[in-house]
């Protein structure tokens, strides 16, 4: 598997406060004091006026964060740009060691707004039409993957794949954990 | 098959695949430095590959300038750009027609290789941020794919032909100038005589002349349709444009035939590219070619080119087809007529919904803030517009989308589904609905948060509209980042652009308050600066002047902009001198930063003790009186006293250059040519005075002033000459923070 533009996207807790312009100055200090490991952070965009857009992102050479609000479903996304050695499940493991990393950093903002994630679920996106176009064929192939990449992560841990991307979208889709499996202490 | 090149190869036209490649080798060239910096850059340019902020590197994070290390090294794609730096990529969108094809293709894009949104500009382009240099062959490609080009979006080229969004539909046209349009942008892309520009050349076209949809006054070549014994054609204006200084295009033709529309560009461009400045990018728009050469001769030698050009089949083919052109609603008409209406949907087509001239079909216009919309929703759009509308979508200069040939029974079921979608803001066209240039967010050249400030006069103004008086409703703000009004500031209502001010030393955002510009009659006149504010005192300033008017107006038939051209500007400029004050750092510290960015200006350099400084500079007091001339300029002007006028906004310049010179020597002479002499010496030719970006252009205003004073004044060359006053006075604001930055690195 050649993809190597995907992201992870951790929710929020529903009916949690939405985290939204207050965290400009947030992802600001992070880029003063480089906060996120073996990226160059650039700059701070406001698109919170976007309803059903980015919200806020980071820009980075190796790949953007945004409190994303796509679908309405509100997370931080991490989107990975810059490539990765090693196998997919090397890249896949990076790329969610970086959202959960960027995750924590969240919760623990110096401005003390309480940010809180689902600790039990996380969205995956391919971001590259050409290596993982949206089909069943596809579908089926990452779900495989997915399978034995999370067998291997959390050997006794109970999952679904569920809620693929509408055709059109990019592919994507949510693991849900079933058991306590904690994702954000791993 | 893994690559888009060897995919799309069979639906990309030759012509385009072959541009495509060239750039891709061009690409490859400059990584292996076989190409010079500046030559590329002008390559990639006019592919509509962009620079974007930082791109040179370095970044001030609010603390310190910092160096942005990016893995390419010192690798770059132009002169200070370098090669792994994100930068912006402009899409030609021809009249702004876009079908949902190919906005699926464009919401694609967007996340793949942006940032997941797209961003409408003020000429009915479409951009992206935030993209790699590498990527932008494999984008080029994929647009080409559904017939979409970024050739000659940017450079010095004919760039995109825009037209009034509700061509063919209007109630008002003379007849629908969509096809004319189409067929000049594609006459002239790549077209070898405009290949040697000196700058950028920009056509509209506009059904009316009454409505501003086209702006045709503020563009290098439009046309206005006319008719003449059943006859289409145009009339022809030429030497428009914003830009730092404005200037009000000039009648060209009362009418043209429409067969002579694409052999005068032709025409006019050879004329350009062999008489148009080529080394002084300040004076190479054709505008000051007009001006040099005087309209008459301009068009003496247009006409004499017309008639030695080689004929074109192009010139007329497009005719032949124009009883075929036409739009074919996918939908029957049909009127509203008790069916159930949503919540909110009343306010929204009181504005967001035109009546066509087709009965039982409207316009709904979909406003989107600051210009943008996510990938998602230009997704979900495109599958709206193809339910309702099909074909038919269109960006305009207000960087919103309208859809046409609605079927007006179908209003509320698709009011419900862009409202779904965060699409169906009320209020389009009116004083929520600002036009901002992309500023400080992502513009080399930003000075101000154009954006921050947009949104937070969005936000202050939205929930109130339904409150505010009609007149005020209909009020049109846009906002630019900077002088050079890519937020078309000059032709608004009330009108905004960045700049900065140093008090006590230190830098504060600020925004020049613009009045008196009028957006109608295809942008009849531009506004005039009154005073500078700082930035976080523009909401205050916009609740102040709109009060005043609905106190004072003589009538509710005065119109705001009537009212601010009949009112004397001093008395104007005393509605907003309480808001003109900054107020210490210690005491409101928000002043010090700009709308959605909380970095401090220059906060390294200015240290909390210091902060609480009261010494303010004999230099700071004379930028301050300068200011104040060339205010009393726009006094003498208004009052038609031309040469007092004039002579004002000459010794404004003075005045600033005085100020400049005596924070370097203590004894200044009175004399204006022993000060012309001295700034030409230590702040012109050491090149101190220079703007990063428009480089001895300011200086060169004073010097030219200074060797030549203008003879046979008249109102526009007068009002040219108080900007161009005006814009020496930003510079020398500038230049002096950049003294007092070296200042305080030598003392550190």
């Amino acid at each position: 598997m050649e993809l190597q533009k995907f992201g992870i996207k951790l929710f929020f807790k529903p009916n949690g406060s939405y985290p939204s312009k207050e965290f400009i100055p947030v992802f600001h200090n992070w880029i003063q004091t480089n906060s996120v490991p073996e990226h160059m952070l650039i700059d701070v965009i406001d698109y919170s006026h976007i309803i059903d857009g980015p919200g806020i992102m980071l820009i980075a050479h190796e790949g953007h964060f945004s409190l994303d609000k796509e679908n309405s479903m509100p997370g931080l996304l991490y989107l990975r740009k810059a490539k990765i050695d090693g196998d997919f499940q090397k890249r896949f493991k990076s790329v969610f060691e970086i959202s959960l990393q960027a995750a924590k950093l969240l919760i623990n903002n110096e401005i003390g707004s309480e940010v809180d994630f689902q600790s039990n679920s996380f969205r995956f996106i391919a971001n590259d039409r050409l290596l993982a176009e949206n089909n069943e064929d596809n579908q089926e192939l990452f779900s495989n993957t997915f399978n034995k990449i999370l067998t291997n992560m959390y050997p006794n841990g109970k999952w679904v794949i569920e809620d693929y991307s509408q055709s059109g979208e990019r592919l994507a889709f949510t693991i849900k954990f079933q058991d306590d499996t904690n994702i954000l202490i791993n | 098959m893994t690559n888009w090149k060897d995919i799309l190869k069979d639906e990309i036209t030759a012509e385009l695949s072959e541009q495509i490649d060239i750039f891709e080798t061009q690409i490859e060239l400059k990584k292996l430095e076989k190409i010079d910096n500046k030559i590329f850059a002008e390559t990639r340019l006019r592919k509509g590959v962009y620079g974007q902020r930082y791109d040179n590197g370095q970044r001030h994070d609010g603390e310190q300038s910092r160096e942005l290390k990016y893995p390419s090294g010192d690798k770059l794609k132009g002169p200070e750009t370098v090669w792994d730096a994100p930068g912006m990529l402009r899409i030609k969108i021809p009249f702004g027609g876009v079908n949902p094809k190919q906005l699926r293709m464009l919401a694609d894009l967007s996340e793949e290789y942006a940032d997941a949104v797209v961003h409408i500009t003020t000429r009915q382009d479409i951009q992206y941020h935030f993209v790699h240099i590498e990527d932008t062959p494999t984008i080029m490609r994929r647009l080409a794919s559904v017939g979409i080009t970024t050739h000659e979006a940017c450079g010095n080229a004919v760039r995109n032909v825009t037209a009034c969004p509700l061509a063919g539909v209007c109630q008002d046209e003379t007849f629908d100038v969509s096809p004319y349009a189409k067929a000049m942008a594609e006459f002239m892309l790549n077209h070898p005589d405009c290949q040697d520009f000196g700058r950028k050349f920009k056509i509209a076209f506009s059904g009316c002349s009454e409505h501003a949809c086209g702006i045709v006054n503020m563009h290098d070549l439009g046309g206005i349709a006319k008719t003449r014994d059943g006859k289409n054609g145009f009339e022809i204006y030429v030497g428009g444009g914003l830009g730092a200084v404005p200037h009000q295009a000039k009648i060209m033709y009362e009418f043209l035939d429409e067969e002579e529309i694409l052999p005068l560009m032709q025409a006019i461009g050879r004329v350009f590219t062999r008489l148009g400045e080529k080394k002084n990018r300040a004076k190479a728009r054709v505008k000051f070619l007009v001006a040099r050469l005087g309209l008459e001769e301009f068009t003496r030698l247009v006409e004499e080119e017309r008639q030695i050009l080689p004929h074109d089949e192009r010139w007329t083919s497009y005719i032949d087809e124009l009883p075929a052109w036409g739009e074919n609603p996918i939908k029957k008409s049909s009127s509203l007529n008790g069916e159930v209406k949503p919540e909110g949907f009343d306010q929204w087509q009181e504005k967001n919904v035109i009546s066509q001239r087709q009965e039982g079909y409207k316009v709904v216009v979909i406003m989107l803030p600051l210009g943008d919309i996510s990938s998602h929703q230009t997704r979900k759009l495109a599958d709206i517009a193809e339910k309702y509308v099909g074909n038919y979508i269109r960006t305009t200069v207000e960087q919103n989308f309208v859809l046409r040939w609605v079927s007006e029974s179908d209003l509320p079921a698709l009011y419900e589904e862009l409202n779904a979608i965060g699409l169906a803001d009320p209020g389009a066209g009116t004083i929520v609905d600002i036009t901002a240039c992309p500023g400080t967010d992502t513009c080399k050249l930003g000075i101000a948060s154009s954006r921050g400030l947009a949104d937070e006069l969005r936000q202050m103004l939205a929930p109130k509209q339904w409150e505010l008086d009609e007149a005020v409703r209909n009020l049109r703000i846009k906002i630019s980042g900077c002088f050079n009004s890519c937020g078309q500031h000059h032709i608004a209502d009330m009108g905004f652009y960045g700049n900065s001010r140093t008090f006590k030393g230190y830098k504060v955002p600020h925004f020049q308050v613009v009045l008196g510009g009028q957006w109608t009659n295809n942008a009849g006149s531009f506004g005039l600066a009154i005073g500078a504010v700082p930035s976080k005192n523009i909401p205050q300033v916009v609740l102040k002047l709109t009060d005043y008017y609905v106190e004072n107006r003589s009538s509710k038939d005065e119109s705001f902009q009537e009212f601010f051209t009949r009112k004397k500007k001093s008395v104007l400029k005393e509605q907003i001198q309480e808001f003109m004050e900054v107020p210490p750092y210690l005491e409101d510290s928000s002043f010090y930063t700009d709308w959605g960015d909380p970095r401090v200006f220059t906060l390294g350099d200015m240290g909390v003790g210091e902060c609480a400084g009261e010494v303010v500079s004999l230099t700071e007091v004379e930028l301050q009186s300068a200011e104040r001339i060339c205010f009393e300029a726009q006094v003498e002007l208004e009052d038609g006293r031309l040469d007092e006028a004039e002579d004002k906004a000459y010794n404004a310049m003075i005045r600033g250059a005085s100020a400049l010179l005596r924070k370097e020597f203590q004894d200044i002479s009175s004399d204006p040519d022993e000060i012309v002499a001295k700034f030409k010496q230590h702040f012109y030719e050491t090149k101190l005075f220079w703007d990063r970006f428009a480089h001895g252009k300011f200086g060169k205003y004073l010097l030219n002033r200074n060797e030549n004073p203008p003879t046979n004044l008249n109102n526009d060359l007068v009002h040219r000459k108080i900007e161009e006053s005006q814009l020496f006075i930003e510079a020398a604001h500038a230049c002096y923070a950049k003294m007092m930055d070296i200042e305080k690195k030598e003392q550190s």
